[in-house]
């Protein structure tokens, strides 16, 4: 059956959990490309080079009943105290999903969280702001 | 259920200024002791005849310029509050109550005393008694609430978070610039718009039902006669037009916004009035009366 995706079908999940509310994601994939053009050409030719992925996603800084706070655990992945910095341990990971009835189009992949804002205005509710680098090789693409 | 028509509705403005007081000094050569008279250097404007205002010397020195009978008990002070009278060239008449300070006649003016040495003084508007607008004709207020869209995704319906709440509106008035016993023109808040140095700020009190006002149809308790139903707010002035046609009556019509709370207030108890021993009304200092409410 034909089908338009749109935000409502749309989820982002954090180790494996639905994260509370997002309001947005994004991704984008890119591939460096090497150019293998030699003299007497008249076309340039490329051969692949490394592939890479990054994105970001905005999550209300909201509580919930239980006390958790989605947007807040992934700003600590940033903002936190540790005086390590930020370690290879400190990776997530992300399945930013597409649903359709049962059938997930996941994209699930290990980040690390590069970017980390929030703030407080007048007038608006509070959101956090997050982009995130991939770190090796999707490991679900089934878009 | 009552019927009511606008006539039931009335305006009741409250001079006040939230912002900074006026910094400013008295010297000997502005007190006018035979006009009842005297100055001090303020933007156009900034005061307006009939303002309650309140004159502190900022050094504690007396306000010496002012006659006993500008003190309630007689005795001068180094701070006190007085309705104003202000002439075409901002000389300043002083009066202790607001109907005097309209009419600005010398007679009624606080005396003034001369002094030596120069007064280094803050004046600020106080909050005065509530008065009717006159002459309204209509007025209207919007109150509206800000809705934030926090809709997440794989929600199905928007979802909306409640936010700050802003009020404007705008009354019209037939256009008169002399005040009647108790009661504003439409032309002081035309002034009140060009106030720049303090502020352009007003209380007010739109009234959906008025004490005494009965419904046009319906059915109504007769207990129902004196409750009365307002909006009270602050606000400022945006926009005032005054609207000139031959034949017709001239009307101004003034905009403005809402600053802070903005509440629906009910009075369904009869206040009853706090009296002295000898059965006269306690007159409080800015105007009216002092009154209590019974707890049925």
């Amino acid at each position: 059956m034909a089908k338009f995706y749109t935000g409502r079908d749309g989820s982002l999940l954090l180790d494996g959990v639905t994260q509370a509310k997002v309001t947005s994601w994004s991704f984008s994939s890119d591939l460096e490309t090497l150019e293998t053009t030699t003299l007497g050409e008249s076309h340039r030719s490329y051969t692949p080079g490394v592939q890479g992925a990054s994105g970001s996603a905005t999550l209300l800084y909201y509580k919930a009943d239980d006390g958790s706070n989605d947007a807040g655990a992934l700003l600590k992945k940033l903002i936190h105290t540790d005086p390590e910095g930020v370690t290879e341990t400190d990776t997530v990971v992300f399945t930013l999903r597409y649903a359709s009835g049962d059938v997930n189009n996941d994209i699930k992949f290990t980040a690390y969280v590069t970017a980390a804002s929030f703030g407080s205005n007048v007038g608006e509710v509070a959101s956090a702001q997050i982009n995130f680098q991939v770190t090796g090789a999707l490991t679900e693409a089934s878009l | 259920m009552a019927v009511y028509l606008g006539n039931a509705g009335s305006i009741e403005l409250t001079r006040k200024s939230i912002l900074e007081e006026k910094l400013s000094l008295v010297n000997p050569d502005d007190v006018n002791v035979a006009r009842r008279r005297f100055s001090f250097d303020f933007d156009e404007g900034a005061f307006l005849t009939g303002d309650f205002i309140q004159i502190t010397s900022t050094n504690d020195a007396l306000l010496s310029f002012i006659g006993a009978d500008g003190w309630t008990d007689g005795n001068v002070h180094s701070s006190g509050n007085w309705y104003i009278f202000v002439d075409e060239i901002g000389g300043i008449r002083l009066y202790n109550n607001f109907n005097d300070s309209l009419e600005g006649s010398k007679a009624a003016a606080v005396t003034l005393v001369d002094i030596t040495s120069d007064i280094p003084i803050a004046v600020s508007v106080k909050d005065s008694a509530g008065r009717i607008l006159g002459s309204v004709i209509e007025y209207e207020l919007n109150t509206n609430r800000e809705a934030i869209d926090v809709t997440s995704l794989s929600d199905a319906h928007r979802q909306q978070y409640s936010s700050l709440i802003t009020g404007s509106g705008q009354l019209t008035a037939q256009w008169d610039y002399k005040n009647v016993a108790d009661e504003e023109t439409v032309n002081y808040l035309m002034q009140l718009v060009l106030r720049t140095e303090i502020g352009g700020i007003f209380g007010a009190k739109f009234y959906l039902k008025s004490e005494g006002a009965s419904p046009a149809g319906g059915t109504f308790k007769p207990t129902q006669l004196n409750d009365s139903l307002w909006w009270e707010f602050d606000a400022l002035i945006t926009n005032s037009a005054t609207n000139f046609a031959p034949g017709e009556i001239i009307v101004s019509t003034v905009s403005f916004v809402t600053t802070g709370a903005i509440r629906l207030r009910a009075r369904t108890i009869v206040s009853n009035k706090l009296l002295q021993e000898d059965g006269g009304s306690i007159v409080l200092e800015q105007g009216g009366l002092l009154a209590i409410v019974d707890e049925e």
